[in-house]
């Protein structure tokens, strides 16, 4: 099987966070782990996602604006070639923050909003006020011309107010709006109460494969409902589909992994599953070599329901929800809403 | 095959050095280039999908307006957002769009297309160094000849050339010629 490089790469490069949301795959605390990458081992990091041939890079944690030597690991993925972007709770944001990105070469920001209203983002997020300075850091980051994207993470009970928050999202400049299932992995283990019902997840992906269809001004994209494709493909004209909506089936492992704050390399940042570690090998080598991603790669190994799926090389299965339940990286996914009559193409 | 677009940087630096312009990094883009005496911006977008007018403008809007600029990108503009940008005479006279046309991450098939009001020197070498890789732009034409689009029209959203453009007698909307569809019938006011 061929293996193409990555395209994206996320690198959580602290644990430490301000915050204390609920669903933290990162199980980010007030202080960085002992074992963090020193800034010469994330550089050398960052220089073989660069010779693997990567376009993008991802900083993310924790919060990485609290890694203090952020912009140093920035400006090493530009001059590297990787288009440097950051996932950031937006808080840490100050004017002088903003500028110092944008002089290290960052080139756009994905940030966390979970409501329009302020309770609802704080009580996520775990500190009080936290919407209020996100909504701040928001305003800088445009000022000093960054551009952003909005992520809303979709949670039983409330989902809907992701069209709210996209709503927002376009009144403050951002060019995309990317939702994110909640996914009980890390610390959101303990809230499995706020993952989407099947029949929610239904209801979203008709809402957005709506939305989008309704709105060519901005970018709808959804990470962690890979049949979000295959309803795309069932009820979207071809050309449509093509020029519109942009694919972001699972990438974990494909297209796509993730590097944490002490060099363990993972699928997803949701599927945690140890690939290798950048400490005892290069990351060329795991991504590469490692049999994990060759597991995840070879879409023939699934079973069950997605093994008999013919859009199974289009979604295969959110892989992530499969291994927190299942241990397995290629049993079935039983969030599929899809009947045995809809899996022939 | 090329990986990421800034694999043709270097390439760039040296091709511009060569002709005796000043070509540097740009601290909001790839490169700032010194061409024959003129301004220009050289920048890339890694990411695929579309990229959409307002992500378009936004790009624009952080360069001098006295800056020609290219935007290459591993995505695709789609024709309303070409639409938009011809809508914008003072925008589109001064800007070069390439799109390798990736659909998503796991698509391999570049689709390199051209769009722009401007033929360069720099363009020309940017164009060469594309090619080193094996990648030509073919030029977006209108949507019936191989013209240079000039507007989209306010009907059907096709782009479309002086040839194929006609101008609402009322209400001065771009519509597509009566010659080439019904567009100019169907139009209200």
């Amino acid at each position: 099987m061929r293996v193409l490089p990555p395209v994206m790469v996320s690198f959580s490069v602290t644990r430490e966070c301000n915050l204390k949301c609920k669903h933290c795959y990162n199980e980010s605390v007030d202080s960085p782990h002992p074992d963090e990458l020193d800034t010469s081992e994330a550089k050398r990091v960052i220089s073989q996602i660069a010779e693997a041939g990567a376009r993008l890079i991802i900083f993310d944690g924790g919060e990485p604006l609290m890694r203090p030597d952020i912009y140093q690991l920035i400006a090493h993925a530009r001059d590297a070639g990787l288009r440097p972007l950051m996932g950031s709770n937006a808080t840490l944001i100050a004017p002088e923050v903003a500028e110092k990105l944008v002089q290290a070469g960052l080139r756009a920001l994905a940030i966390s909003l979970d409501g329009v209203d302020p309770q609802t983002h704080d009580e996520f997020r775990g500190v009080e006020g936290s919407w209020e300075r996100a909504m701040e850091g928001i305003r800088n980051a445009r000022e000093a011309g960054i551009p952003f994207q909005i992520a809303p993470t979709l949670r039983h009970g409330c989902w809907q107010e992701w069209g709210e928050v996209a709503d927002i999202a376009k009144e403050l400049g951002a060019v995309a709006v990317e939702a994110f299932d909640y996914i009980p992995a890390g610390r959101g283990r303990e809230h499995g109460e706020l993952e989407l019902t099947t029949k929610e997840r239904q209801q979203f992906v008709r809402d957005f494969i709506a939305r989008q269809r309704a709105d060519e001004e901005m970018v709808y994209r959804c990470i962690g409902i890979p049949q979000l494709w295959v309803e795309v493909e069932r009820s979207v004209p071809e050309e449509e589909v093509l020029m519109r909506f942009v694919r972001t089936c699972c990438g974990a492992g494909l297209r796509y992994c993730c590097v944490l704050y002490d060099g363990t390399v993972y699928p997803c940042m949701v599927l945690q599953k140890e690939a290798g570690n950048v400490r005892e090998q290069s990351f060329q080598e795991i991504w590469f070599q490692s049999e994990v991603f060759h597991i995840l790669r070879d879409r023939d190994r699934l079973e069950g329901k997605c093994g008999r799926c013919d859009w199974r090389q289009l979604c295969g299965g959110a892989r992530c929800k499969v291994y927190e339940r299942t241990g397995s990286l290629t049993a079935e996914d039983e969030s599929c809403w899809l009947e045995e009559k809809d899996l022939k193409r | 095959m090329i990986h990421r677009l800034s694999e043709i940087i270097p390439h760039l630096i040296a091709s511009c050095r060569e002709r005796g312009w000043l070509a540097r990094r740009g601290e909001r883009a790839w490169l700032e280039v010194v061409a024959e005496g003129e301004p220009f911006v050289i920048d890339a977008k890694e990411h695929t999908g579309p990229i959409y007018w307002p992500n378009l403008e936004g790009w624009m809007a952080l360069f001098p307006a006295s800056s020609h600029l290219i935007l290459l990108t591993m995505g695709f503009l789609p024709t309303r957002t070409l639409g938009q940008l011809l809508g914008q005479p003072g925008l589109a006279g001064r800007v070069e769009l390439v799109k390798l046309g990736l659909r998503s991450f796991f698509d391999t098939e570049f689709r390199p297309r051209k769009f722009g009001q401007t033929e360069t020197a720099l363009y020309r070498v940017v164009e060469g160094a594309l090619a080193q890789w094996a990648v030509e732009p073919q030029a977006i034409t209108c949507r019936y000849c191989s013209g240079k689009p000039l507007a989209a029209c306010e009907a059907c959203g096709h782009l479309i050339c002086k040839s194929h453009f006609i101008p609402c007698p009322l209400c001065r909307a771009c519509l597509c010629h009566p010659d080439a569809s019904d567009c100019y019938f169907e139009h209200e006011c």
